[in-house]
């Protein structure tokens, strides 16, 4: 299990390899393999976490690489479907990650949480190989850029800007809540496969996800004002998704 | 005086928190006077709290490959005389 540690150990040591602040960083002075398994049993924060494991993996504790990809493989699918929706694309992208994960783990020098990083080299590898297989996303529908669509359409306010047609309830008059609760679901899943790439892939990592709005400019390298826009929209869209089919509009 | 229209493009800055005192008093005084908005925007919130309960797609990671390319990499690794002053792992 701790096979190579020891040459490992010897790579991370040179200056070449790794800054200095940042290797201190990544294990303070002293951490011992015992010292980080008994930590890793209590409660700590996702950041404490992340150097943790990355501690192991450096070690080259194999089982710390099964709870790394068990730990962030959804969420790679996920991101992956956002970019181009179709199974196999997604799952060539995300091996595609994870390799790269493995190759770069004595680069990381942790200046973000190991989800982002590895988010965001989802992030490039899916635009790479978006643009390399010509795939029926052009590229420009990578950058930010959106019309001036309104979250609600015109057409349901009065001139004076007051609703003429308001939101419509999406659960009363049901008896069978469980069900709406998965039609929704559902309904959800669809409407979402058909926002535009760059709304999808920022709801699905704010609000599927539950990444932070920083943390998603930083996944995705679009601003924050950009992040929030496209959010918006997104957000609006799905909304009346589940307006129309809940309503059955 | 903010309007039913303009409240329901507002509503994403009010909820991340990215909006002016002034803004924020506005929205708050408008909602608490019209129900269809209050409406619309809990439908908003309801719709983040659905998603954030999308079920994660099943699927199986290569984790063999993985390993192999893994353990690879470790023993890749080049041995260097030690030099540094850090001690990153002390597992032998």
């Amino acid at each position: 299990m701790k096979i190579g540690a020891s040459r490992l150990a010897r790579r991370l040591q040179s200056p070449s390899t790794m800054t200095n602040s940042s290797a201190t960083q990544l294990a303070p002075a002293g951490a011992s393999a015992r010292t980080a398994a008994r930590d890793a049993r209590t409660a700590v924060r996702a950041s404490s976490a992340d150097l943790k494991i990355l501690a192991r993996l450096r070690a080259g504790d194999e089982s710390a690489l099964g709870e790394l990809v068990g730990r962030y493989h959804a969420v790679l699918l996920r991101l992956a479907l956002a970019f181009y929706p179709n199974r196999a694309f997604a799952e060539e992208v995300v091996q595609d990650t994870w390799t790269a994960v493995v190759d770069g783990l004595a680069s990381f020098e942790g200046r973000s949480s190991l989800k982002t990083w590895i988010c965001r080299i989802l992030t490039n590898r899916a635009k790479t190989r978006l643009i390399r297989e010509a795939r029926s996303v052009p590229f420009s529908a990578l950058k930010d850029f959106d019309s001036d669509e309104p979250a609600v359409d015109p057409a349901r306010f009065l001139t004076d800007g007051r609703w003429a047609e308001p939101p419509r309830s999406f659960t009363d008059e049901s008896p069978e809540k469980q069900l709406i609760h998965k039609e929704a679901i559902f309904c959800l899943e669809r409407a979402l496969q058909q926002l535009p790439l760059n709304q999808r892939a920022v709801v699905t990592l704010r609000d599927v996800e539950g990444l932070g709005s920083e943390e998603v400019c930083n996944v995705l390298q679009i601003r924050e004002t950009n992040q929030r826009v496209l959010l918006h929209r997104a957000r609006a869209k799905l909304r009346r998704a589940l307006e129309e089919h809940l309503i059955g509009a | 005086m903010l309007r039913c229209d303009q409240l329901t493009e507002r509503v994403t800055d009010y909820l991340e928190g990215q909006i002016s005192l002034a803004d924020r008093v506005e929205v708050y005084v408008h909602l608490h006077r019209c129900g269809d908005c209050r409406k619309y925007l809990g439908q908003i919130k309801e719709t983040v709290r659905l998603l954030g309960q999308l079920a994660v797609p099943p699927s199986i990671a290569d984790v063999g490959g993985l390993l192999a390319r893994f353990r690879r990499t470790q023993l890749a690794a080049p041995s260097r005389p030690n030099g540094g002053t850090l001690r990153l792992v002390v597992a032998d």
